[in-house]
């Protein structure tokens, strides 16, 4: 009988449950997601010492963990709360607090399964979404799989039943003892309002933007320094930018509440009045809670903007840094390459390669390339061949220089190439990443001329481009360099000077071995600031929907003052909007400012162009959806418990 | 003149087979200035009576004409405006945001209405200084007492001068003490402020200072007093003797009146 009755119960407060149900299914969700990313084998299988980033997924899922506890036992809290009554029903009705113990763990046992199971299945699919991305990370074709882990379902089941067990165990503690007398009137939130002058505010706040601005400009120093020192600034900086903006959302809302109140032409337009007083009692019931949403999505939308501009930096930057799949660089004249040809093409098949020289003139500081050398290098990355007339050249370089060229081509357009005259123009110069600091002249730029005119040149250094069917092995390095340096004997045909310099690149290996920190930090930042959205989110909704009772008896106040229901919604809506503006508002700003500045500073240094303001605007937009879908939910849940009963 | 006409309203709750009829062809009028007391047993109807009457609650059969305009008549867009611009509410528990001050209280009353803004304040303290709440505008009201917490809410009924104040047991949550405060408040605003009041309650003292009073008795109007001439003594005892009458009623009676 009594469970018929919990029942019933439930489905009366069916929206505090879905509130509740969904965000267990969510932090269900994302941890077996982000655990099976990092157990999956095709993941695992990128690279051996990629342990960097499924290490680095670990520890996170094990902060997520804790931060999904600290939501959990939230979110337990609240239902809780909701339920006092129904408690306190059973205990006059003369049911022991055992039996209500038991029942409410008959429930919760129930809930968090079936919230288990479905975040599982969701998991799954975020998964998948997810492994996709590392894989278009690495640049490894991916196809769409649902794939279920054990492993991660496991471990994700361990830390799950880990806190929503810790939870419980709380909330019958508090059942257990509970009298009918505290139960009865707990409901109601106490609501003290203390006063300052708004000096006292001024003051604070003043200092709160100082602490701020203090780790702003830490954070700008970084560039200048690039030592050890460079983390810790990073560190101190971030940390006081957070701090300061949770000192500063502490009081914020509060003087503005204030503020509103004095400006007395305008709270008495409309019904601005009763929207003061909403979020008067707002504040003062939770005004740890928006500081604590403010500090999570100001770090989650860094995190995440910090993120993809790391991912997006190291995918161009991997493919700048290794644009063909094989090369070797000799730093003399040899007569030819065949040795090193059969080796690899015993190792992998050759689908194309290119042998080529740099020139030199003894006038001239760059390297210099034959145009039909330049044109079959270009053929290798699926580039557009260019021409040039008789008496041109074409300039290469890096992204960076081409300021200054085109400064010193206004200057003087011309060169002397082993005493004939050759010309260029803006539309000369090219910039694709071709490994302008090695395979294309070697100081990030060189200069193409006419075949006629290079072959009329001095060769210097040797090169080899080798593009391979199957993209090759990153081991292939690791042999090639022993072949190279052991068996190879290659015709050196300038006379020997000093010890000769070489170098090999093999892409497998690189994009194996480079940069994986960075991507994992990319993969990191991603999880948690997703989490974090989600988890603001909720906190938000969670604070709206437990100021309910107290709500319901002021819209139905004014409807007594002859509010009309559509005025009612209007009002609601507009409480709402600003209660989810008003911890939104300096994290957007702050990321701004923040994609701003690294725009000015780092720009030069992605090779992506645009890369920073394309990520701060997939980041915003990524907020908005998530944060906007928790507007929307708790917007119907609220509006329509709160209007609904009609008094 | 006659401000409220009620003809033979009838009010059911419920589906079939499970019908509460909760007014049984009841009818009555107002008339301008007048101080209209509503009395009768729990269950009796009187919550319902004033719901149906401030729109609230649409009647099942019968009419209801405020000042010649038939209720019934009036679009549900329309309605919300109609009740701001007619009456004024003075409920058991107060009905006061919690969130505002007593002034911001009765300022939200003026608001709604759309008075002009700079007017606002003004009329928040005439109002204030007359009902005696004068010094407490500034507080919240779980600051205040109930008693100066309910003359709020007759403040805020009475600051738009409505046609007709409903008041639902507005001493209910009060002592003795706050009580006879409230009620000389109310007769204040009867008499000088010349407010139309239909006031329900349970309590014969609350109910003597009323000049008319209509006993309902299952969904219908069982007895009529009217206090004519009498003192409020002798209307207090007669309210008594016809409380009696009615039976299984046990109002609050305090020992002075
Ligand atoms: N929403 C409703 N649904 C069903 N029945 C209702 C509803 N509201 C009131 N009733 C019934 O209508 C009758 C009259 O109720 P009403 O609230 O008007 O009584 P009352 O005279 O105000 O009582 P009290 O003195 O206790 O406030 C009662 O029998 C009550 O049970
Ligand atoms: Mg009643």
């Amino acid at each position: 009988m009594y469970s018929r009755l919990s029942l019933r119960n439930m489905r009366r407060s069916i929206r505090n449950y879905v509130l509740y149900f969904t965000t267990l299914t969510l932090v269900c969700a994302l941890m077996y997601s982000f655990l099976s990313l990092s157990f999956s084998d095709d993941v695992r299988a990128l690279a051996e010492n990629i342990s960097l980033l499924t290490n680095g997924l670990l520890l996170f899922s094990v902060v997520v963990a804790l931060i999904s506890a600290f939501i959990t036992s939230y979110a337990m809290d609240f239902i809780l709360v909701q339920r006092k009554r129904e408690f306190a029903t059973y205990l006059l009705m003369g049911m022991e607090n055992g039996t209500i113990v038991r029942l409410f763990l008959g429930e919760s046992a129930l809930i968090g399964l079936t919230a288990f199971v479905c975040g599982t299945a969701i998991g799954t699919l975020f998964g998948s979404v997810f492994a996709k991305m590392a894989m278009g990370v690495f640049e490894v074709p991916y196809s769409y799989q649902l794939r279920f882990s054990f492993k991660s379902m496991f471990v994700s089941f361990l830390l799950f039943l880990l806190m929503y067990g810790m939870g419980l165990v709380k909330s019958i503690t508090v059942i257990k003892r509970t009298k009918i007398i505290q139960l009865l009137y707990d409901h109601v939130r106490n609501e003290v309002h203390t006063e300052r002058s708004l000096r006292w505010y001024a003051l604070y706040l003043l200092f709160s933007a100082a602490i701020m601005t203090l780790g702003g400009i830490l954070l700008s120093r970084v560039v200048s320094e690039s030592s050890n020192m460079a983390l810790l600034i990073v560190i101190l900086g971030s940390v006081l930018v957070l701090l300061g903006v949770y000192a500063f959302y502490r009081r914020f809302p509060e003087l503005l509440v204030e503020l509103l109140g004095r400006s007395k032409n305008r709270i008495y337009r409309d019904a601005n009045l009763f929207i003061l007083g909403e979020l008067r009692s707002r504040v003062n019931s939770s005004g740890r809670m928006l500081a604590v949403t403010a500090l999570l999505l100001a770090f989650s939308l860094a995190t995440m903007f910090l993120g993809l501009v790391m991912g997006a930096g190291y995918k161009a930057n991997i493919r700048a840094e290794y644009p063909y799949d094989v090369t070797v660089a000799i730093d003399t004249k040899i007569a030819d390459f065949d040795g090193v040809l059969d080796f690899i093409g015993a190792k992998s098949p050759v689908e194309d390669y290119v042998s080529y020289y740099l020139y030199r003139d003894p006038s001239i500081p760059v390297e210099i390339l034959a145009l039909s050398d330049y044109n079959r290098l270009r053929q290798q990355l699926g580039l557009d061949e260019q021409g040039l007339a008789g008496d041109q050249y074409l300039i290469h370089c890096e992204w960076s220089h081409r300021k200054e060229i085109k400064g010193s081509l206004a200057l003087d357009p011309s060169i002397t190439v082993n005493g004939k005259l050759l010309f260029s123009s803006e539309d000369l110069i090219f910039s694709e990443p071709m490994e302008q600091a090695r395979m294309v002249g070697t100081d990030g730029r060189a200069i193409i001329v006419p075949d006629e005119v290079a072959h009329s040149l001095e060769a210097s250094l040797s090169r080899l481009v080798v593009t391979l069917t199957d993209g090759g092995r990153a081991e292939l390095r690791g042999e090639l360099n022993r072949f190279i340096r052991n068996e190879w004997k290659p015709l050196v045909l300038s006379p020997p000077s000093q010890r000769v310099t070489m170098s090999i690149t093999v892409r497998a290996w690189g994009i194996a071995n480079s940069l994986s920190g960075f991507s994992a930090l990319s993969f990191c930042g991603l999880y948690m600031s997703v989490i974090f959205i989600v988890l603001s989110g909720t906190v938000l909704g969670f604070e709206q929907l437990a100021s309910l009772v107290r709500a319901r008896r002021a819209y139905s106040i004014i409807r007594h003052l002859g509010v009309t229901d559509s005025e009612r919604k209007g009002l609601i809506l507009k409480e709402l909007i600003i209660f989810f503006l008003i911890p939104a508002v300096l994290p957007c700003t702050l990321l701004l400012l923040l994609a701003i500045g690294s725009h000015k500073v780092f720009a030069a240094f992605i090779v992506q162009p645009n890369a920073i303001p394309l990520y701060a605007f997939v980041t915003l937009s990524i907020f908005t959806v998530l944060y906007g879908l928790y507007f929307a939910g708790t917007y119907v849940i609220y509006s329509r418990s709160v209007l609904g009963r009609a008094s | 003149m006659c401000i409220l006409e009620a003809i033979d309203i009838k009010k059911d709750y419920g589906v079939e087979p499970n019908i509460t009829r909760a007014l049984n062809g009841l009818s009555f009028r107002i008339a301008k200035g007048e101080f209209v007391g509503i009395m009768g047993a729990s269950g009796s109807g009187k919550t319902t009576l004033l719901n149906c009457i401030s729109s609230i609650d649409t009647p099942t059969s019968g009419q209801i004409y405020l000042d010649g305009k038939d209720l019934l008549d009036i679009k549900d867009r329309d309605l919300a405006r109609f009740r701001r611009e007619n009456f004024g509410f003075i409920l058991q528990d107060f009905n006061l945001l919690d969130t505002l001050t007593v002034q911001e209280n009765i300022a939200l009353a003026l608001v709604i209405n759309k008075v002009d803004t700079k007017k606002v304040d003004l009329r928040v303290h005439e109002i204030a200084e007359r009902l005696g709440i004068g010094d407490v505008l500034g507080k919240y009201p779980y600051q205040v007492s109930g008693g100066q917490k309910q003359r709020c809410a007759c403040a805020r009924a009475i600051i738009n001068q409505p046609l007709l104040i409903l008041a639902d047991e507005p001493t209910g949550a009060l002592d003795s003490g706050s009580s006879r405060i409230l009620m000389e408040t109310m007769q204040e605003m009867n008499q000088s402020l010349r407010a139309t009041i239909l006031m329900v309650t349970h309590d014969a003292f609350s109910a003597s200072y009323a000049s008319r009073i209509l006993f309902l008795r299952d969904g219908t109007v069982y007895r009529e007093l009217e206090r004519g001439d009498q003192t409020r003594s002798q209307f207090f005892g007669q309210i008594l003797a016809i409380l009696e009458d009615l039976g299984g009623y046990s109002g609050c009676i305090p020992d002075s009146v």
